[in-house]
């Protein structure tokens, strides 16, 4: 609940200090999406995505969203192992340090892509759309790779 | 018998690591001595689960005796899972389709639903198809599957609760290697890549017991 409170007041902060009513800032120098793939999911139901996002900003920066053509659900997940059990934990409000990284990779944290629009498979590309409390919205391309293929 | 029999499938390499698989499989073709286990965990007191699920085919399976003279890797997961369950298999799948028939030929992999719900035979047999045609798929009652679970000391399946329709299953991350003589001696953790799962694999077939 904190962790939602704290976003809501980021944005209100970030909303109040904008030029009145601009809808979404627009993309900045502060986050960058690097590396970014999305798995062919290996049924048409779910998929994972993986990204590092850098923020190059003095102010740490949170996740709001993420957005994607291909899905009608994009979220991040963690895998987290306990007492030899790995579950599945949706964290919402992925908070980036400043001047620091947050791995989306395997056995960690992942974008769980649900409700897909379409079948999706190796060499297509998908578009994915990050939206930060701070740097607004960021979009990158992601190429779609095989599960072998995963570096 | 099912056998593993991977497919081929295309991909690029860097040169330092087709040279790794060079020798790797230089070394599987050369009768060298038995390498020695490097990445697995060794469990103190082997396992030997006695349990029998259904196939895909809808044929029993009874574990012990199927897997009998074969160097077994058994994970316990579901097809929804979309990072640890498929990235496990595909590093599987990936290693073995790389290492000569005359090792491949000694494993055996099977997979375990711990989501029989959702997991009809046919949906396990079209994701393992994904990974390797070889793969076994395993099914049975939640009952079935806890039961198999605890003999290899491995917590029950857990089903999250529902949102939206779907849920998660917590399972063990880890692939349980059990070497030619039937005994579950090794644990794998998550994370274990090609390159460790190709020496691994090689060791695990030429395991003796000393």
């Amino acid at each position: 609940m904190n962790a939602r409170w704290g976003t809501v007041l980021v944005v209100v902060v970030v909303s109040g200090c904008g030029s009145g009513d601009a809808p979404e800032p627009p993309a900045t120098e502060g986050v960058r999406l690097r590396d970014g793939i999305v798995v062919q999911p290996v049924t048409d139901d779910v998929a994972a995505g993986y990204v590092t996002i850098t923020n190059d900003a003095d102010q740490p920066d949170t996740l709001l969203e993420v957005i994607t053509p291909i899905a009608g659900s994009a979220e991040v997940h963690a895998s987290v192992e306990e007492d030899g059990m790995v579950h599945m934990r949706h964290h919402p409000n992925l908070v980036v340090p400043p001047l620091g990284d947050v791995d989306l990779a395997p056995g960690g944290f992942h974008l769980m892509l649900q409700a897909l629009n379409a079948p999706i498979a190796a060499g297509d590309t998908v578009e994915m759309t990050f939206r930060f409390s701070g740097a607004g919205a960021v979009t990158a391309p992601f190429p779609v790779v095989r599960y072998q293929d995963l570096p | 018998m099912i056998q593993a029999t991977p497919k081929f499938k295309g991909g690029t390499r860097h040169g330092t690591v087709l040279a790794m698989w060079t020798l790797v499989a230089a070394l599987a073709a050369c009768g060298e001595p038995p390498q020695p286990i490097r990445v697995g965990a060794e469990l103190r007191q082997p396992l030997h689960p006695r349990f029998t699920l259904t196939d895909t085919d809808g044929q029993p399976f009874d574990f012990a005796a199927e897997t009998e003279g074969f160097m077994t890797l058994l994970f316990f997961g579901y097809t929804y899972c979309p990072d640890v369950c498929p990235v496990h298999m595909a590093n599987i799948a990936g290693t073995l389709e790389k290492l000569p028939h005359r090792i491949t030929s000694q494993v055996k992999v099977v997979f375990v639903t711990t989501d029989p719900e959702r997991d009809t035979p046919a949906r396990i047999r079209e994701w393992l198809d994904n990974f390797d045609t070889g793969f076994i798929g395993l099914r049975g009652s939640d009952e079935q599957i806890a039961d198999a679970s605890r003999q290899l000391k491995m917590p029950p399946p857990i089903k999250g609760p529902e949102t939206d329709g779907t849920y998660e299953v917590g399972h063990s991350a880890r692939v349980v290697a059990f070497t030619r003589d039937g005994a579950g001696r090794f644990l794998y953790p998550f994370g274990t890549r090609q390159n460790d799962w190709a020496t691994e694999i090689v060791a695990l077939v030429q395991w003796q017991p000393e």
